[in-house]
């Protein structure tokens, strides 16, 4: 019987021997050599996948692996390498953090813009304040600033 | 009669050697004691860069307090009347005369500190030639820096009542900034006090503001003053509210006894752009900071690294 089921999982027997072996089989209840000659097949034509637990137990694994941005971690061989991995994240980061903050105080931004000194920029009142607090006889007559 | 010209010549170099033996500060000092003491009436040439006015002077001292008259004699009239530590200013604009209360200020002749220590550390004196200024005998005096941070600054003093008589600074390119000097001097002996009255003029309509100008509002300034040059101390805070804005305008004045500057503190406003560099401006330099949204401005007639140092010389 156990050569048959192995002929069937081997694509040899014929049409109608096919009925009789799955009858039999039934009837003997030959459930383990039923799976294991499935195995032995899928292992032999490359087509095995593994089984239904190994699956479970692959997924429970990822499943308590911690959370990450750009993807798994290397060998630790390879540790500076997967770091330097992270700057065009950060890169970016900072770059929308620079376009928004600019974005939202373009008017503050504008205001420090400094402009070289010129004679027409000083104040007349500075001066005078100035010349107000100073020993210099010329210049003390000038009616200095006050506060109103 | 070779021995009576051999004697006149160890008198003249005995008395030589004697006036170089005495601390030569001491004809500074005496000549600042002589613009306090004195009653004198002279009129002097004063320039600043290129101005140049005619000032009339009357100094008396009485009871141990000094009374000064001063009156522009040349274009728009000005008048100062200085009772001992408060000075009213008189200036005449179109029909109105503004009179404004200031604080006490050392002007020509009286420009010497109270204690001229503080000159000693950074100044050089040497004993130059005489000369007559306004008809009388004087002696050159040359205060020249030990270093690049301030002007020279040459005295011709009065020999016989020790008041300078003239005054000019020069700047490291031997330009001048600055000069006073009298064209007539007399020593008054009248002790009446007539004269210290303003010139009332009826035409005109008299302005008057008892406060005294610039009178501190911040108690505690933020700031802090780092590294200032050496010699200079801060001897004057004044600050001022803005008319129109709800901001407050600090100046700072520092001196080394005879220069002085002023550091400006004040806050940008709205659409303005804060200038940053540095520039002659007559016989000042102007030297202009951006800092933490305050505009920074250092002016006053010293060289450009000193008005540099403290432009650069405010944190907070």
């Amino acid at each position: 019987m156990n050569e048959k089921l192995s002929s069937l999982f081997d694509n040899e027997l014929e049409s109608h021997e096919i009925d009789e072996v799955l009858i039999k089989s039934n009837k003997q209840k030959k459930k383990n050599h039923w799976s294991y000659y499935q195995l032995i097949r899928d292992v032999v034509q490359k087509n095995h996948l593994g089984s239904d637990d190994l699956t479970k137990n692959i997924i429970e694994a990822i499943e308590k692996e911690p959370t990450q941005l750009g993807g798994f971690g290397r060998h630790e061989d390879n540790n500076i390498e997967s770091k330097s991995n992270y700057w065009p994240i950060a890169a970016s980061f900072a770059a929308f953090f620079v376009i928004g903050l600019t974005a939202l105080n373009l008017d503050k931004f504008k205001a420090i813009d400094s402009i070289i000194l010129v004679e027409a920029d000083i104040p007349i009142d500075l001066i005078n304040d100035h010349y107000a607090s100073a020993s210099s006889n010329v210049n003390f007559f000038i009616q200095a600033s006050y506060s109103k | 009669m070779i021995y009576r010209l051999l004697f006149i010549w160890f008198l003249f170099s005995s008395i030589g050697i004697s006036h170089s033996n005495d601390d030569p500060w001491e004809i500074i000092d005496n000549a600042a004691k002589a613009t306090k003491l004195l009653n004198y009436k002279g009129i002097f040439h004063s320039q600043h860069h290129k101005e140049i006015k005619s000032i009339e002077i009357t100094h008396a001292t009485n009871n141990g307090q000094e009374f000064i008259k001063m009156n522009v004699l040349d274009g728009s009239p000005g008048e100062v009347l200085s009772q001992g530590k408060t000075i009213y200013v008189y200036s005449t604009i179109e029909n109105n005369v503004i009179i404004q209360k200031r604080k006490q200020q050392r002007l020509f002749p009286a420009i010497f500190p109270n204690n001229i220590d503080s000159l000693k550390s950074f100044y050089r004196l040497n004993i130059g030639k005489s000369e007559r200024i306004a008809g009388r005998l004087s002696q050159l005096v040359v205060l020249n820096p030990i270093d690049d941070f301030r002007y020279s600054y040459y005295f011709w003093i009065d020999k016989k009542t020790s008041l300078p008589l003239k005054m000019v600074v020069m700047n490291q390119a031997k330009n001048i900034i600055e000069q006073a000097s009298f064209t007539q001097i007399n020593m008054i002996k009248d002790k009446n006090l007539d004269w210290f009255k303003p010139e009332v003029d009826p035409s005109k309509n008299y302005i008057f503001n008892d406060k005294i100008v610039g009178q501190g509002i911040v108690k505690k300034p933020f700031w802090t003053i780092k590294k200032i040059p050496p010699g200079y101390k801060e001897v004057d805070f004044i600050t001022k509210r803005i008319p129109g804005l709800n901001i407050l305008s600090h100046q700072l004045v520092f001196s080394d006894g005879l220069s002085y500057v002023s550091v400006f503190i004040k806050p940008i406003t709205r659409g303005q752009k804060p200038k940053v560099g540095q520039l002659i401006l007559g016989a000042n330099h102007v030297c202009a900071r951006y800092h933490n949204g305050y505009q920074i401005m250092a002016v006053g007639s010293v060289p450009l690294n000193s008005c540099n140092d403290f432009s650069e010389s405010v944190e907070f």
